[in-house]
């Protein structure tokens, strides 16, 4: 091989390399990239069944229902606007109601969404009571289990 | 075209800190919910006054007027500076009902303090174990809420309220 | 007190630095006398960091920060990891590291008296610059205007031992750059030797083991401590550490090429610019609150502004001169197909390539909100389907590239690799076709024992073996390969053959896990000094005498009201059993089990890399 034309080769794998990059990420911001709204921003006419999203808001007080241990419903909203969710899995850690939360899955054709990831948020602005003296007053499992 | 190699990383800087910074000042929060607090309900409580151990006082018993709640303590250096504030807000905007809620201290002590620098609550509280603190997620005196006639909490402050806070967060609200 | 001393410390720091900074243009100072007060300034820093510190100790809830992010409840090693668990206190460890590596380099020796003196007022204006930013918008030592008793506590998922030491070492790892920014920066001012060259290299691996470590101890936390089961999230905060770790590794490769006599200044200019432009980039993302995610501390406008100003001045600043100064020109490359030289340029290449499709899928949520006010997220499945495949060559040409020769395209004992990779391949696709196939784990699978196999060949057949210290540095690149391919075994294994088995239990009840019996034995529930623990026990391998027992569950934080999931891990050389404790309802547990084979090969993998990056600070 000529030293010409391998330096041609080089210069022609790199620019392959580049075009496959552009490629991909081309492909693969049109594809893997799921649109995030709040409960309000969901116009009922324009679900797109099965289309995985995102819905940020938080848990509605009084909605959480315990199927089974490992089955939910619940309604997350936005206080203008809510909406059913069912999950099955393992909620996360910070999972309350009244909590910020994200949740990632697709409408199912009944108006219900089908949650497949829930992300919990804590929100750092509620800061409960942290006097001492009141910890022994807020046991919270209570042992109940036993 | 050497030139226009060594500038992009320039024009990339530019690109993203102009982004950034629209995006910073567009004040957008991302997925950020109201605070668990704000526009809820007010907890429920009960309590006695500290006057007189009969007339209670009870979450329902606030519903339908203004309310602004006030935690405070005659051990508490800070609540002592935002104490005349509340005459003004008490003689300014004579339907709102001032609740106090005295936290953790002796009756005695409590009963001193407001006789020396003066009662400007329609009704005090008595708090003496801190449960109703808890209730609100009260950390540190003095806290101060104002509850609309539904009875949701719709602005909290934490820390003695000063001139400024009154005129600019609370008198818009009433 | 301490507070005050803390403050005042950190603001007589910041005046030193200022003076430093000035004296190249007013006051001349003798390299002796410089040296001197870099390193008192960097002693104020430290005093005021750990001034900081002191207050965390004791509890001190008349600092506002304590107050904040504190609890006289907390273990004293959370109190001490309490001090950088917030945006200020870690804004002020982000600091002290910074004049840690100051004070460091003013020991360098064999370095030219000017040259040094520059790095190091470059090193003061970088400190004037994040000082300010700590004075001014993020002071960890104001004052607590409500008289308070106890604090309001400290994140307990960030109670954790791994997560205490996490972020020292990862900013060890970020703020090391900024001596490799100044020492390109004076590099370019100079323009005479390539002495500095040989320096750069020494700190930026210095950085690049310690961003190892870190972020690898972020996600062995993730692993144990989130509950999920896995280890890599793309989190942006992730991603924001991935950026400068990968243009840090293009950067210690192409530095490597100073030893062919092969190096593109320019090249090695732009990198060290762009892995300190990283750098600060990710800390204004984290620390702006744009991304929120587990690691981001509350949002304050004003501060998002000003360490957008510091990002674009440094990073301006870095390339301005960049421009401006050209390095002179080097000598042309010896490009072959394919020699030393060109492998390290493709290697180059895939690596920045990599690093701005991570940067491109990390702001571009930003871009799309501010255009088109639409809210995305850009998720593992993007960075999964985008970055590894581009990785996939470098992983092919890195078996082999340590091996080839500087000057010609011949690789000695060639037939040998051939061979070897063809018996590997109809193993792994043996292997492949008795298992389930998967493609993504046939191509895991082969690239890493083919880099592990090429790598011990080359060092079988090209060396002489001898043990003694010299012998361990000559064959140190292929040592560092063999941990890259070790890990993406791991890798490839714990998440394409990762296995999730579910559960209804109730106690008492036995079943079957790869099929050992497991006993699900009771559940229990115990108050700990700062949280109520609530724990499923079972046993492992009942059949078994020495069964083994396994805790999962759950604690429960009073004081901030929060959960965290503690998960059980049985851990085997070649699997890890993760056993997750779920809800209950009507006595009955879900219980989740994910097998996960060959976790440990990715620990062990990096504890290999940042083994040879240490050796290689020691290689010329």
């Amino acid at each position: 091989m000529s030293l010409r034309f391998q330096r041609l080769l080089l210069i022609l794998l790199t620019l392959v390399i580049i075009l496959i990059a552009v490629l991909l990420i081309l492909y693969n911001t049109r594809e893997n990239v799921s649109y995030f709204y709040t409960p309000s921003e969901i116009d009922k006419s324009e679900i797109i069944i099965n289309k995985t999203i995102r819905i940020g808001g938080f848990i509605e007080n009084d909605s959480f229902n315990k199927i089974s241990s490992s089955s939910f419903k619940f309604r997350i909203t936005d206080e203008k606007a809510s909406i059913p969710v069912s999950y099955n899995g393992i909620l996360p850690d910070l999972f309350r109601e009244g909590q910020g939360a994200v949740i990632e899955g697709a409408f199912n054709n009944n108006d219900v969404f089908n949650a497949t990831n829930v992300f919990a948020k804590h929100d750092e602005n509620y800061m409960p009571a942290s006097i001492k003296e009141d910890l022994k007053d807020t046991g919270y499992w209570n042992k109940k289990y036993k | 075209m050497n030139r226009i190699f060594i500038l992009t990383p320039l024009i990339v800087l530019l690109i993203i800190c102009i982004f950034s910074l629209v995006y910073l000042l567009s004040g957008k929060d991302p997925n950020k919910p109201p605070s668990a607090l704000l526009n809820k309900d007010v907890p429920i409580f009960e309590s006695s006054s500290l006057y007189n151990e009969k007339d209670i006082i009870k979450t329902k018993d606030i519903k339908n007027k203004k309310t602004l709640i006030n935690f405070f303590a005659s051990w508490c250096s800070p609540c002592k500076i935002e104490h005349p504030l509340f005459f003004e807000i008490g003689k300014k905007y004579p339907e709102l009902y001032l609740l106090g809620f005295n936290h953790k201290d002796p009756t005695s002590d409590a009963k001193k303090y407001l006789k020396d620098d003066g009662n400007p609550y329609d009704f005090v509280g008595v708090d003496s174990d801190g449960l109703i603190a808890l209730e609100f997620g009260v950390f540190g005196l003095p806290e101060t809420y104002l509850i609309n006639e539904d009875g949701k909490i719709i602005y909290k402050f934490m820390g003695p309220i000063t001139m400024d806070i009154l005129k600019n967060e609370i008198e818009p609200l009433l | 007190m301490s507070s005050l001393v803390g403050f005042l410390s950190l603001v007589f720091a910041i005046g030193i630095n200022f003076y430093l900074f000035l004296s190249r243009y007013i006051f001349k100072f003798q390299k002796q006398k410089f040296n001197l007060f870099i390193r008192f300034s960097s002693l104020l820093t430290l005093l005021s960091f750990f001034s900081l510190m002191y207050a965390y100790v004791v509890s001190d809830f008349s600092n506002y920060n304590v107050f904040q992010n504190s609890h006289s409840n907390k273990p004293l090693i959370y109190k001490i990891s309490g001090t950088w668990g917030n945006h200020e206190g870690s804004m002020l460890l982000w600091l002290c590291i910074l004049s840690i590596f100051s004070f460091f380099f003013s020991f360098t020796k064999n370095i030219e008296d000017n040259f040094q003196k520059l790095t190091l007022i470059i090193q003061a204006f970088l400190h004037i610059l994040f000082g300010l930013f700590i004075v001014f918008t993020s002071n960890p030592f104001l004052v607590n205007s409500i008289l308070v008793n106890e604090g309001l506590g400290l994140n307990p998922i960030l109670q954790d031992p791994g997560l205490a030491v996490h972020p020292p070492i990862l900013y060890a790892g970020y703020v090391g750059y900024s001596i490799v920014f100044s020492i390109a920066i004076a590099g370019l001012f100079q323009n005479t030797d390539d002495e500095w060259l040989y320096v750069a290299k020494k700190w930026s691996l210095i950085s690049w083991t310690f961003l190892t470590g870190g972020i690898a101890l972020g996600s062995y936390w993730a692993y144990y401590e989130l509950g999920w089961g896995g280890w890599w999230f793309w989190d942006p905060v992730e991603n924001i550490s991935l950026m400068p770790w990968i243009a840090g590794l293009a950067l210690v490769h192409s530095l490597m090429m100073v030893r062919g006599e092969q190096a593109i200044k320019k090249w090695i200019v732009f990198l060290s610019i762009l892995c300190f432009s990283l750098s600060v980039f990710g800390t204004f993302l984290v620390r702006s609150g744009i991304l929120t995610s587990v690691h981001s501390f509350a949002a304050d406008a004003s501060r998002g502004i000003f360490i957008l100003l510091i990002f674009f001045i440094v990073t301006g600043f870095g390339f301005l001169v960049f421009l401006l100064k050209e390095p002179k020109k080097s000598n042309a490359l010896n490009l072959l197909f394919i020699n030393k030289v060109s492998a390290l340029v493709i290697n180059n290449i895939l690596m920045i390539i990599a690093t701005l499709t991570i940067l491109l899928g990390t702001i571009y949520p930003i871009i799309i909100e501010v255009l088109y006010n639409k809210r995305i997220s850009v998720g593992g499945p993007y960075f999964n389907s985008t970055v590894i495949p581009i990785m996939i060559p470098g992983f092919l040409l890195m078996s082999i590239a340590p091996i080839l020769s500087w000057q010609t395209n011949k690789i000695n004992n060639s037939k040998k690799y051939v061979l070897a990779f063809i018996i590997l391949s109809v193993l792994v696709i043996l292997q492949s076709y008795f298992l389930d196939f998967n493609t993504w784990g046939f191509v895991g699978l082969l690239l890493g024992f083919w880099i592990i196999l090429a790598s011990i060949i080359a060092i079988f057949s090209s060396y002489k073996i001898k043990i003694n210290i010299k012998f361990f540095k000559i064959i140190n690149p292929h040592v560092a390969h063999i941990g890259v391919g070790i890990a993406i075994i791991g890798i490839t294994c714990s998440s394409v053959f990762q296995n999730e088995l579910d559960f209804n239990l109730n106690e008492g009840d036995k079943f079957n896990v790869n099929g050992k019996t497991v006993l699900f034995e009771k559940i229990e529930t115990t108050d700990e000094i700062n949280f109520q623990s609530l724990r499923g026990k079972f046993l492992f391998d009942i059949e078994k005498n020495q069964s083994k027992e396994i805790q999962a569950g759950k604690n429960y934080y009073p004081v901030s009201k929060m959960i965290t999931s503690e998960a059980g891990i049985l851990h085997q050389w070649n699997k890890d059993i993760y056993f997750i404790l779920g809800d209950q309802k009507n006595n009955e547990w879900f219980v989740k089990v994910l097998i996960n084979p060959f976790v440990s090969f990715i620990w062990l993998g990096v504890i290999i890399m940042m083994y040879s990056g240490l050796i290689a600070v020691f290689r010329r």
